[in-house]
């Protein structure tokens, strides 16, 4: 068998993007490893297991090319969808939400990989590039977002909800929405976000936006009842000073007072253990992987390549942002993890072969210059 | 699609990130205080729960459990960590566990379903209950409740259970009864009210407390500020203080700064008096009570201060003299003597004073001192309510647990743990026990010699919870929970020892209630000095001893007071002490056998002694004749006995005999006296009997006869002053029986030796011996003339005695029968008194006759 063709294949994955995602993954395990509890599952050597598995994913993903996935979007997201109403119906409960399938002996959570499916659906509506002049022309698209997002909010999961308008967001916008139709847009959008918060949100969701936002009107018991992962997230990072206390040293972190510090509060425990120089690098890192995805968008002629790197960008942007800003409180607590990092097999695994759609993009739309038989602006086989 | 669109996307990415760094460096650079996280974290990380030592177990001589703990759950609450999810379930799960009533969990869902319904149909209702709770568990009264809730309230319960109060005019908003109050400007609107609700900044504005009202009594305010913060749930009750105090005209608002700084106290004594630091003796005694009552609640918490309020007690009851001589020193020709401060400091340790104390409670002692009449038992409760308040709320300041209360069944820790988390809700659960006293029956005077043991551990009473506390109880450990589930012991506990007494359980309850009338029985094995058994008349009449064993302290501790006045001239202190007497003589918590109140002249029991002091001198032989002439109506009179030797005198009582042998003891009174009073003491009549009865007793013997010696005469046929309990001259007739110091015990201490030296020749007590034989089993002895019949068969010696306690048309006597059986082989001691009696001391003889054959048929040797 021929292996020159895959090797030239990976010798065009986007550097930045490939080793971007591998050190972030990789940091991740680190601070895993510290801010598990022992005693509990080994969630580092389980977080490593899924990142061979994710790697495997991200290969697979890049050396098809990205046409095919396309090809497979419609089908993807209509199956997900189906599974999400499967989720409904007949989902594994979960501390009062439902969220999970069980498929035989593991739990799968439809709403995770919907995120990469709904990109591919986008990129598939893209296909042709046309323009978004029209209310019909963006609106199906926008409820192509929509739909998922009931569905998931119902479970109830707002905070993943809430990462496919984002994604459509950005699609639509990269792909020419009109400017009156962004205002519009916004302003729906703020009216919907009121009414939410008067008359649709669960009490503990309001009461995790009052604690969020007016947290100094809320007396201290009202703070810690509410606001007690928050609390400790503001102390953890508040203790981390400049460089941090140390590797597997955070106080917060290793005291077990701050619920999910390996997933949800990641971002906390970087920040205690290695202060404001190891929490901006991470930022600083996943802001050049998601620049480093909208390059790969940027010099793609393909328009459907693109939107795929459009989407996979603005969701890495957008989880790490909501992440972040949840630890910093800016941000009400959602549950969002934060890409590469939170401990959490599937979501790696999916937001891998999301990275690999990029590198796809990467390998199968960029033509170095040096093989004139291969025509600029088509895409490669 | 342009590219430029992507380029603002990304743009805007950018812009999203830097300013969520610029969040992070505001967070973590500009505000972030790990010193401050360290604090927190640590008091975060780790809980220390108190692993409770269990108070030892108490035996009877053959094993038998007479008192053990059970298994028990403290309640606390830390208020400043105190969440309430529920307001109804929280009520409904203190009820359950308080009410000692442990439902499945079924049931306990249900009960708590019940209590949120009726919370939810009357919600005003349930908040007053929340209040009532909250102010019951904190024992304060609930008028204060009615108080602030005082006008229309209106109470509103969100869907979740929340429960919010508001006054009328909705001028001030208690929510969840009262853990915050939420600051004006905060509009609250839901789904349930659709009303929005002000509030006021501040509770004095609320309640409308005005500087006037509050300046009328400084102590006052400070008790309704401190009662209202309580009752509320407010840690910081000084902040109300000072928000309130600002608003205050500035005159009021220097008091309060004066009584509340120590320092400026110093400086105004200084400046008014003269003085640095005040003192009786610098001040003089009324100025000096002044002064502590009126200005200085903070220097009265200083530790100095005990001891000065115990010297001005000293000085206002005369015990002491009040001196103000320059120097300090007392005036010429007073002596001071030890015991009268003692007398000073153990009313001081009686009223608790060498703790700081609350500035209300001191004056009401003031008070009480100056009056010096004034006992009332009321002063001292409201000086122990004072204290009680003072704890509770500095529990709630210095974010202490706060006791809820106990649930005796520990199975009750799964409620506590399970899916209602009291625990998570900012309750404390710890394990406890608490002491079964339940396993002496009802009505047994048992109750009495046991003791008994306060909720809080404390030990009341003069039993043997009380004299063995140190043993029985152990000390606490400690563990540190992590709040990662991990624990590790921070202190090993140590649990009380267990203690075994003489007693024999069988024995005793057998003899229980063979009294027929006041009295008390005592028996003491001869073999170990152990006590037996020991019962009076009256037994306690209720199913808790503690609080009848507290009633009687309190009277025996206001007896000594007015003792130890009286023993200064205070002829109003006497009357009280007479009064005082009477009504610890009428208590049923009294054990007659073993309280000092309920001690009485032993009578002719003491000739025994006295002749067995006379052989041993020399003065007597048992052969000499004494014709008795003497008839009753003489001083130091007699019944005709005519010619008697030294058997009769004992076998008929002869009081002429024994004052003969008495005045030939020594050549004078004053010598004879001391010459038997110390065969008292070498008989151990003044020691203290481990167990039961203290050393201070002896001491308080030796002081007595040191002021007032009695004639020799009277103490030779036991009419002096001197008094003693049944247990004692038990004593007395086992160490005649066994011819050695028979020291009795009840708890065995380290150190105490049961049977001492030999204290007389076998030839003297020999012939003591048969006297008393004689007593029971001839026709002509006091006991035998009507019992010997019956007295003959067991074999008893003994020796009656009829103890004169008043004179008048009826006098009153303290009656006794003292022995020992087998007298060939004897082995049981007794002594039997009938108190305040009007009749002879052979009619014990039927209640002794049924002690002996009980210890016959539980304990063997039977002739």
């Amino acid at each position: 068998m021929n292996f020159r063709p895959w090797l030239a294949k990976f010798a065009r994955f986007d550097p930045a993007v490939l080793v971007l995602t591998l050190s972030l993954v990789a940091v991740g395990i680190v601070l895993i490893q510290s801010a598990s509890i022992p005693s509990e599952r080994p969630l580092a050597e389980i977080q490593s297991r899924f990142f061979v598995y994710g790697c495997i994913g991200m290969v697979v993903v890049a050396l098809v090319p990205y046409s095919r996935w396309i090809q497979l979007g419609p089908a993807a997201y209509i199956g997900l969808l189906l599974l999400l109403i499967g989720v409904a119906t007949v989902g594994t409960t979960v501390n009062g939400s439902r969220r999970w399938l069980m498929l035989g002996f593991f739990q799968f959570q439809p709403s995770e990989p919907m995120k990469t499916g709904l990109i591919l659906m986008l990129a598939a509506c893209f296909k042709r590039g046309d323009p978004l002049k029209r209310v019909r022309d963006w609106l199906p698209l926008l409820a192509l977002a929509l739909v998922p997002f009931f569905l998931v909010a119902r479970q109830p999961d707002l905070g993943t909800a809430l990462m496919y308008v984002p994604i459509a967001l950005a699609v639509l916008f990269v792909g020419g929405l009109p400017l009156r139709a962004i205002v519009a847009m916004a302003v729906t959008g703020a009216g919907i976000a009121w009414a939410a918060f008067r008359f649709l949100l669960h009490p503990y969701q309001r009461e995790r936006v009052i604690s969020t936002f007016f947290r100094e009107n809320l007396a201290d018991y009202e703070q810690a009842r509410e606001g007690f992962q928050l609390l400790q997230s503001l102390r953890a990072i508040e203790g981390g000073g400049v460089s941090g206390q140390g590797f597997r040293l955070g106080l917060v972190t290793q005291s077990g007072t701050m619920p999910h510090a390996y997933n949800d509060f990641i971002f906390a425990t970087i920040a205690e253990e290695h202060g404001f120089v190891g929490a901006g690098l991470l930022l600083l890192g996943v802001l050049l992987l998601v620049l480093a995805c909208y390059r790969v968008g940027f010099v793609c002629r393909d328009p459907a390549g693109r939107i795929i790197c459009t989407g996979v960008g603005t969701l890495i942007a957008a989880q790490a942002l909501v992440n972040a800003g949840v630890a910093i409180g800016m941000v009400p607590t959602t549950g969002i993890a934060l890409p590469f990092l939170s401990s959490g097999g599937s979501a790696l695994v999916s937001m891998m072969m999301a990275v690999g759609l990029v590198l796809s993009v990467s390998v199968h739309q960029i033509i170095p210059l040096n093989r004139p038989s291969v025509e600029r602006g088509r895409p490669s086989s | 699609m342009s590219s430029s669109r992507l380029g603002i996307l990304a743009t805007l990415v950018v812009i999203a990130f830097i300013a969520l760094t610029a969040r992070l460096f505001h967070v973590q650079l500009v505000q972030g205080d790990p010193d401050r996280v360290r604090t927190d974290i640590g008091r975060l990380q780790s809980e220390k729960a108190s692993v409770p030592a269990i108070r030892g177990a108490i035996f009877d001589r053959d094993g038998r459990v007479l008192r053990a703990s059970r298994d028990a759950v403290m309640i606390g609450v830390v208020p400043s960590r105190f969440r309430e999810h529920s307001i109804a379930d929280c009520i409904a799960d203190l009820r359950v566990l308080l009410d000692s009533y442990a439902p499945g969990r079924a049931e306990g869902a249900a009960w708590r379903k019940r209590c949120l319904d009726e919370a939810l149909r009357d919600p005003y209702r349930a908040a007053q209950a929340v209040l009532a709770l909250r102010l019951d568990v904190l024992r304060l009264e609930p008028a204060v409740s009615t108080a602030t809730l005082a006008g229309p309230m209106e109470c509103l319960v969100e869907p979740e259970g929340t429960l919010i109060l508001t006054t009328a005019d909705g001028r001030a908003r208690i929510v969840d009864a009262a853990t915050s109050i939420v600051p004006r400007g905060r509009p609250l609107t839901t789904k349930a009210t659709r009303r929005r609700l002000l509030v006021s900044p501040t509770l004095g504005e609320a309640l409308e407390l005005t500087p006037a009202a509050l300046a009328e009594d400084l102590h006052a305010e400070e008790r309704l500020l401190d009662r209202l913060a309580a009752a509320l749930g407010l840690v910081d009750a000084h902040g109300l203080r000072d928000r309130i105090t600002a608003r205050c005209d500035a005159q009021w608002q220097t008091v309060v700064g004066l009584a509340l700084d120590s320092r400026l106290n110093d400086a105004i004594c200084l400046q008014e008096l003269g003085h640095r630091t005040p003192s009786a003796k610098a001040m003089g005694t009324e100025a000096y009570a002044a002064f502590v009552h009126t200005a200085m609640p903070g220097f009265a918490r200083t530790a100095a201060a005990g001891k000065a309020v115990a010297h001005t007690t000293a000085i206002l009851q005369g015990i002491l003299p009040d001196s103000t001589d320059d120097d300090g020193a007392l005036a010429p020709g007073v002596e001071l003597e030890e015991s009268d401060e003692v007398s000073a400091l153990e009313v001081a340790s009686e009223w608790k004073l060498v703790d700081p104390m609350p500035a209300a409670a001191i004056g009401a002692f003031c008070s009480a001192i100056r009056s010096k009449s004034d006992f009332e038992t009321a002063r001292r409760d409201a000086y122990q309510d004072a204290r009680k308040r003072q704890q509770t709320v500095g529990d709630l300041r210095n974010d202490r647990t706060h006791r809820i209360g106990r649930a005796p069944d520990f199975g009750l820790a799964d409620l506590i743990e399970g899916p209602v988390g009291l625990r998570s809700l900012g309750f404390r659960v710890e394990p406890e026990f608490l002491r079964d006293h339940t396993r002496a029956a009802k009505g047994d005077s048992l109750m009495l010699l046991l003791g008994a043991v306060t909720e809080s551990g404390s030990p009341v009473g003069r039993g043997v919870e009380t004299f063995a506390n140190d043993m029985l109880t152990g000390a606490p450990g400690s563990i540190l929970i992590h709040h990662k589930g991990s624990a590790e012991v921070a202190r090993p506990v140590s649990h009380g020892s267990d203690v075994t007494l003489s007693l024999s359980l069988p024995l005793q309850t057998k003899i229980e209630r063979l009294l027929p009338r006041p009295g008390a029985i005592a028996v003491v094995d001869i073999a170990t000095g152990g006590i037996l058994a020991a019962t009076t008349s009256p037994a306690p009449r209720g199913d808790d001893p503690v609080d009848e064993l507290a009633a009687l302290a309190s009277l025996e501790g206001r007896l000594s007071m007015a003792r130890a006045a009286a023993r200064h001239g205070d002829r109003e202190m006497r009357t009280e002490a007479r009064a005082l007497r009477e009504q610890i003589l009428a208590s049923s918590a009294m054990h007659r056998a073993v309280a000092s109140a309920g001690q009485t002249p032993p009578g002719s029991v003491f000739k025994v002694l006295t002749l067995l002091l006379a052989l041993e001198r020399g003065g007597a032989r048992p052969e000499d004749v004494l014709d008795c002439q003497l008839g009753p109506r003489s001083s130091f009179g007699c019944h005709h006995h005519g010619p008697l030797d030294l058997w009769g005198a004992i076998e008929k009582s002869c009081n002429h005999y024994c004052y003969e042998a008495a005045l030939k003891l020594s050549p004078t009174k004053d010598a004879s006296t001391a010459m038997l009073v110390a065969f008292y003491r070498q008989m151990g009549l003044f020691d203290a009997v481990p167990g039961l009865i203290g050393n201070s007793e002896g001491a308080a013997f030796e002081r007595l006869l040191k002021r007032r010696p009695d004639d020799p005469r009277n103490d030779a046929i036991g009419q002096g002053s001197l008094t003693f309990a049944p247990i004692r001259v038990a004593g007395i007739a086992a160490s005649l029986a066994s011819g050695r110091v028979v020291h009795p015990w009840f708890a065995k201490t380290e150190g105490h030796i049961a049977l001492g030296k030999p204290f007389a020749s076998e030839s003297n007590l020999v012939i003591v011996r048969e006297g008393m034989r004689r007593v029971c089993e001839t026709s002509s002895g006091t006991a035998g003339k009507q019992y010997r019949s019956k007295l003959t068969p067991l074999h008893v010696a003994g020796k009656t005695g009829t103890a004169q306690l008043s004179s008048g048309e009826n006098p009153l006597y303290a009656s006794w029968l003292v022995g020992y059986a087998p007298h060939d082989r004897p082995k049981y001691a007794f002594a039997v008194m009938f108190d305040r009696y009007q009749g002879d001391g052979a009619d014990c003889s039927p209640v002794a006759i049924q002690v002996i054959n009980a210890c016959y048929d539980v304990l063997g040797g039977r002739p």
